[in-house]
């Protein structure tokens, strides 16, 4: 297995890896909605998040480097919302007396705070709690069970289908692939073709050996790991932290 | 002796038009041993099929004297343990301990139930040290005996096991000889591996273009080598 995981460094040992994964889940969910309801010129709320979430990632030992590079991801949407801000008007400039900044600067500003905290938060929480855990957090409190299945089966599959992807990549390489844009255009085509028949067949198959084993159309996870005094120990003060940065730190309630 | 399988002229035709299996009967006995051989194409897969209902074709199928039919599902398939080609098909799940606790579940166990079963299917196949690995961290050797657990966990009384062998290098092989042969339940194995059907099984049926061509004990059919190579075995 060549890949790396969706929730590599969760198999370390720490402190905030020992705890349960409903807690972790809480906790971040927690991190993530006082952050994107923050207004963008709230500097101080948003250096309080980002010191929990450093405080976190030098508790649990993953790598910086980890999570700085996954964290790469939000570059091209920030690049489209960077496209956005010549397009607001002067005129919303009312609303962000504090600052003579243009109002589109400030509104991007925002998004790339926002999202960067965002971001690193999934990632750290990734790296922390194993996948299968996670699942059984989010059933406990209470997400729709067919998402749950729909994510337990992305995660069992995901891998399966980038390595089946790439070998039919190396089948059609290996045959002196070339030509015009056109021509190049029509194998990726079929190729996407044959890749979604393969993957429907696939799903035919898992379905059989399902329905084999008495499958009813519920499946069923692992029961979530209860929550202890360590973990109420860990949410308290964490949830206490990021909601008082979020009041008594940012100006106003609004965004 | 006790009938587990009993077949009568069963036809079975694909959606495209495929006709697929040509009116097959057979009974297999308690105990028994089969071993069901046949070129590519013969029709192995889809027979197997026909076993637990996820295919029903014309004919007759019975398990333990119970008829393939809608209201006995749950209870064949609880009798009938298949075991499929692709363990990557078979296993689903985000942990080995999931997807062999995913049929006892379905079966309405309770948990300490569950867990037994799981650590008792998972010792049959010698796969303890797995419990909270994720299937797809295993070699694919170690996947097909996980795949195997998880229809021991049904606790079924007939094994069906679509080409145990194939993809396996020679030391996964002989150790999934071996642990087909301590597994002393009725099983039914399609396969292309001439050695594996005389080393485990005691009777053999070859199959062809949806045909049963012949029906014997294992020695006087493997013997037979023009039979075999009309056939395309050998
Ligand atoms: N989904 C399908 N749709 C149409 N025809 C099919 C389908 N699956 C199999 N067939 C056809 O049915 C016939 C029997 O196929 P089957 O897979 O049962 O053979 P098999 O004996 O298992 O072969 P192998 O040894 O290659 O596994 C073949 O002619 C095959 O082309
Ligand atoms: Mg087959």
């Amino acid at each position: 297995m060549k890949h790396g995981f969706l929730d590599k460094y969760s198999d370390l040992s720490s402190p905030l890896h020992s705890l349960s994964a409903t807690t972790k889940v809480i906790v971040f969910l927690v991190l993530i909605i006082v952050c994107v309801t923050t207004a963008p010129t709230a500097y101080f709320s948003f250096a309080g998040y980002l010191a929990f979430l450093m405080v976190c990632l030098a508790v649990s030992r993953v790598p910086v480097i980890h999570v700085l590079r996954r964290s790469l991801v939000v570059v091209p949407f920030l690049a489209m919302a960077a496209l956005s801000i010549p397009f607001f008007s002067r005129a919303a400039e009312g609303r962000n007396a504090i600052t003579a900044a243009h109002p589109g600067l400030i509104v991007f500003q925002g998004i790339a705070l926002k999202s960067f905290v965002s971001v690193c938060s999934l990632i750290l929480l990734s790296a922390i709690t194993p996948f299968p855990h996670f699942l059984s957090a989010l059933r406990k409190l209470g997400t729709p069970r067919l998402l749950i299945s729909l994510m337990s089966f992305t995660y069992r599959y995901l891998f399966l289908m980038v390595e089946e992807f790439e070998r039919m990549v190396r089948a059609r390489d290996a045959r002196c692939y070339g030509g015009g844009w056109l021509w190049q255009t029509k194998v990726v085509g079929r190729m996407v073709g044959t890749f979604f028949v393969r993957s429907y067949e696939r799903a035919e198959r898992v379905y059989h050996a399902m329905t084999s084993r008495g499958f009813d159309g519920r499946v069923p996870v692992e029961d979530a790991q209860p929550m202890r005094l360590k973990d109420h120990l860990f949410v308290l003060p964490s949830v206490g932290f990021l909601v008082g940065c979020r009041i008594f730190l940012a100006p106003g309630w609004l965004f | 002796m006790k009938k587990v399988i009993e077949i009568e002229s069963l036809h079975f035709t694909y959606p495209d038009g495929t006709v697929a299996l040509r009116g097959i009967t057979l009974d297999v006995l308690e105990g028994e041993k089969v071993a069901l051989i046949g070129p590519n194409g013969a029709g192995k897969s889809t027979f197997l099929l026909h076993l637990n209902g996820i295919f029903r074709g014309d004919g007759s199928v019975r398990i333990d004297g119970l008829p393939v039919e809608k209201d006995n599902l749950k209870a064949i398939r609880q009798k009938v343990g298949m075991v499929f080609q692709n363990p990557d098909d078979q296993l689903f799940c985000p942990t080995v301990f999931d997807d062999v606790a995913f049929g006892p579940r379905n079966l309405g166990l309770d948990h300490d139930e569950i867990e037994r079963r799981v650590s008792e299917s998972l010792a049959a196949v010698g796969m303890e040290g797995s419990v909270k690995k994720s299937p797809f961290r295993l070699s694919f050797g170690e996947r097909k005996r996980v795949a195997i657990a998880t229809v021991l966990a049904l606790r079924p009384s007939v094994l069906v096991i679509d080409e145990p062998t194939a993809n396996l290098d020679p030391r996964s092989r002989r150790a999934t000889i071996a642990l087909l042969r301590d597994l002393h339940d009725t099983q039914v194995i399609a396969t292309h591996d001439l050695a594996l059907a005389s080393e485990l099984c005691s009777r053999i049926i070859l199959l062809d273009s949806g045909q049963k061509v012949a029906d014997a004990p294992a020695a006087k059919i493997l013997e037979d080598n023009t039979l075999l190579q009309a056939h395309g075995l050998v």
